[in-house]
């Protein structure tokens, strides 16, 4: 399938800065990312399982297509070790450090907040995000 | 035998020519039903001798199980058919694809109001809220407009009959009734809980909500939105007003590129007032924030005029304050390019489309994915 087939499907970019979008995609193409998370104050962003998303870039080139095979309400310090590799942030204090830093960013941060953590599978690579 | 031949003969070929299931059934009464041809001669055993019946006994009946045989075959064969038939009909072709599904979207001014709320949380500010229907006094004279004074007039009113005790309720004119409302110490209870009411200074809030002025032209709409902010503290000065305002259109327009002006005003309630003007381009046909060198004006606001403390119970020489108030549809009109605020509220869904906002936005003050 190439992108034509996925025109409906929301598109979405992983973090809030040009090089966030970019490296996360990259992980999400390679299959390193496998899970993505939001404010619970947000709402659910209408997410579901099944849901499919295109992955783009900084520069809006999509590089993917994802599936929520999984969506759970946690809290930020419940966040273990494999959700930090799901993340490809490594472990634990490695997704801490990088999701305060963001939630800041975004003025959303609260301690211990609550958050949607969605896991997704990797659907197809695209042809569109290749060049980076 | 010859008669029994002919009969099983017939009655053959008359089950292979019933083309429904109804017919079959008329073929199955004429043979077994209680006066069929196969019955009636299955009656006549009774009335037969003894070797009469031996021969012909083993005869007819053969003949009546073959013909219930046959019609239960053919029974079959027809409701096989039906169902291949029905199945043909009724067939739900799995490999058309599905037809798209039509998503809604978020609002452009429930998206602006968000990412502004998210703005002004993030420096500390607390959302308050306040009724549509106001009184004259949080609308008016309570935000130092005194009774018949003109500048009443420059807010075209929707004002209600009068009620039981001469009082003209109103469509709020501005947020602004959100100021008094939490400055002001009362016994009395507010109208609804989510209401504002009074808290002791400091006081860091913004009141976003809807507001209401007789107007209508290509940049005003008898309902339109704005947020009212307010901060109550000691020691507070314009210059904390100018931070604030400078940081939140920084953020909103998501530039640091943006250069903002003050220019004198005239207020009710806040003195000194001020008008903000932002930096744009208007050479191409639109309005570029943060760049060209012309001057858009954006908000309007100032320190809180010491009338309005002292109604509210505050002694204005212990605290000062600064409000501030935005339009929340003209501020989205402007980030995101609408030219006509009319059909922001026109619920044209063609126009929705194009300028309402997924849920999973670019990561933004208010969503975003990690």
């Amino acid at each position: 399938m190439g992108l034509a087939d996925y025109k409906d499907l929301p598109r979405v970019a992983f973090g809030d800065l040009p090089e966030m979008n970019d490296a996360l995609m990259a992980a999400a193409r390679r299959g390193d990312k496998t899970g993505t998370c939001w404010a619970v104050a947000s709402g659910t962003l209408g997410a579901f399982v099944g849901l499919r998303l295109v992955v783009h870039d900084s520069k809006g080139r999509e590089g993917a297509v994802v599936e929520i095979v999984e969506l759970t309400e946690r809290r930020f310090d419940d966040i273990d070790d494999e959700w930090g590799r799901i993340e490809s942030d490594g472990d634990r204090s490695g997704w801490r450090a990088v999701h305060e830093a963001y939630f800041r960013r975004l003025g959303q941060w609260e301690p211990n907040m609550a958050i949607w953590c969605a896991r997704f599978r990797l659907v197809e690579v695209l042809d569109a995000g290749a060049a980076q | 035998m010859t008669d029994l031949t002919t009969l099983e003969a017939q009655i053959t070929a008359e089950i292979a020519a019933a083309a429904d299931p109804a017919s079959l059934e008329a073929v199955r009464v004429a043979a077994l039903g209680k006066t069929g041809s196969v019955s009636n001669l299955l009656k006549t055993l009774g009335s037969m001798s003894p070797d009469e019946r031996r021969e012909q006994g083993p005869l007819i009946n053969g003949l009546r199980d073959r013909v219930g045989a046959l019609i239960a075959a053919r029974k079959a064969e027809l409701d096989a058919a039906a169902l291949e038939a029905r199945l043909a009909a009724e067939r739900v072709d799995l490999t058309l694809p599905a037809p798209p599904r039509r998503k809604g979207s978020v609002h452009p001014t429930m998206q602006v109001m968000d990412e502004m709320v998210a703005i002004f949380a993030e420096m500390g500010f607390a959302v308050a809220e306040g009724p549509d229907i106001e009184d004259d006094f949080h609308n008016f004279t309570g935000l130092n407009f005194p009774p018949k004074h003109p500048a009443r007039e420059m807010h075209d009113t929707f004002f209600f009959n009068e009620d039981e005790h001469g009082e003209r309720k109103l469509l709020r004119t501005h947020t602004s009734p959100i100021q008094v409302r939490v400055m002001q110490r009362s016994n009395e209870k507010p109208e609804a809980p989510q209401f504002a009411h009074g808290q002791e200074p400091p006081i860091r809030i913004i009141g976003p909500g809807r507001t209401y002025r007789c107007d209508s032209d290509r940049t005003h709409t008898p309902m339109f939105h704005q947020m009212e902010g307010l901060v109550i503290d000691r020691n507070i000065h314009m210059g904390h007003l100018k931070w604030t305002l400078d940081t939140f259109v920084k953020r909103f327009f998501e530039t640091d590129a943006v250069v903002t002006r003050f220019r004198p005003h005239h207020f009710p309630f806040t003195e000194p007032s001020a008008e903000m003007d932002v930096q744009c381009d208007r050479s191409a046909g639109a309005i570029k924030i943060g760049e060209g060198s012309d001057w858009l004006e954006i908000l309007g606001g100032g320190m809180v005029h010491p009338n309005i403390l002292r109604t509210c119970g505050l002694d204005p020489d212990e605290w000062q304050g600064f409000a501030f108030g935005l339009g929340i549809d003209r501020l989205g009109m402007l980030k995101y390019g609408m030219p006509d605020l009319r059909d922001v509220f026109g619920a044209d869904i063609r126009w929705l489309r194009h300028y309402g906002f997924g849920a999973f936005n670019d990561p933004n003050p208010a969503s975003g994915l990690s």
